[in-house]
């Protein structure tokens, strides 16, 4: 396989949401996270009815799987391998602040990393695979050795794997799609420069 | 509309995360959930919090809520009878 297998990809960090054929959204200055996704949500024109409701982590998740949808095909064996590093610590400290007067169901039911998986789920129709690891850093050799076996167990057919972290007003997301085993054996050795060259 | 039918609108549009909703769309008598507003079962939960919070309401019975949350107006019934705040 050549090294410069194309693999789709989004992105969202420092007020942009970048894809590999360039930038699709920005704002002018650093705003918060849940404006900027509120404002991202709207100019994509994405219709979700829980979109206000959920946490941070599921609002950017929601958003780049549905960007990615649009150029490859996320439905009912589609696995779902994600990762961060700060799990859900963004709400649950929200959570811990609630509790200060009266503790929110609403925040309480997002103290999960994988609930973001649920949206996706939901919103695509999935009833495949899914995990959320937790590393240190953004290590695609753990997601993809998972994606491989659930890919060889025929567990799923393809895989949507995502770094999506977000905690004290930063966020980086990076999701992209494998199509099958082949796919994925090209993939190795790539996402980290990709990752990199788009981090800058 | 009573100035308590407003607030009560407001506090849930503002509670509830009903982004782009104005008080006046909503309707006193809609259904809050189902096919009117569409509120799920975790916002019954934060009708419950919002009934302790802002009007000292603390709901014993949870058969009462499904009575209590049908609309803006049995909301507005219910508070003025057992408000304590």
């Amino acid at each position: 396989m050549s090294k410069d297998q194309h693999i789709d990809f989004i992105k969202i960090q420092n007020n942009s949401i970048t894809a590999a054929e360039g930038l699709l959204f920005q704002t002018e200055k650093q705003i918060d996270p849940f404006k900027f996704l509120g404002d991202a949500y709207k100019f994509f024109g994405i219709t979700y009815p829980k979109f206000f409701k959920m946490d941070g982590l599921s609002k950017a998740g929601l958003i780049a799987a549905e960007l990615l949808s649009e150029k490859v095909s996320i439905e009912k064996n589609t696995g779902l391998i994600f990762s961060n590093s700060s799990s859900s610590l963004d709400t649950d400290l929200r959570f811990q602040d609630s509790m200060k007067s009266f503790a929110s169901p609403s925040v309480f039911v997002y103290t999960l990393p994988n609930i973001v998986l649920g949206e996706i789920s939901i919103r695509h129709q999935i009833q495949s695979e899914n995990a959320f690891f937790i590393s240190e850093k953004f290590d695609p050799a753990l997601i993809l050795d998972y994606a491989e076996i659930q890919l060889k167990n025929s567990a799923c057919e393809n895989v949507l794997c995502g770094w999506l972290n977000l905690h004290n007003n930063e966020y980086d997301v990076f999701l992209w799609h494998v199509a099958g085993l082949e796919d994925l054996q090209s993939q190795r050795g790539q996402l980290l420069k990709i990752y990199a060259t788009t981090h800058e | 509309m009573s100035d308590l039918h407003t607030e009560l609108k407001e506090s849930i549009i503002e509670q509830l995360n009903l982004e782009d909703m104005q008080p006046a769309d909503i309707e006193n008598n809609e259904a809050l959930f189902g096919d009117g507003l569409g509120l799920d079962s975790i916002d019954a939960l934060e009708l419950i919090v919002l009934l302790e919070k802002d009007y000292g309401i603390k709901l014993t019975d949870p058969n009462q809520g499904k009575q209590i949350f049908n609309s803006i107006n049995t909301m507005a019934d219910f508070i003025e009878k057992h408000r304590t705040k």
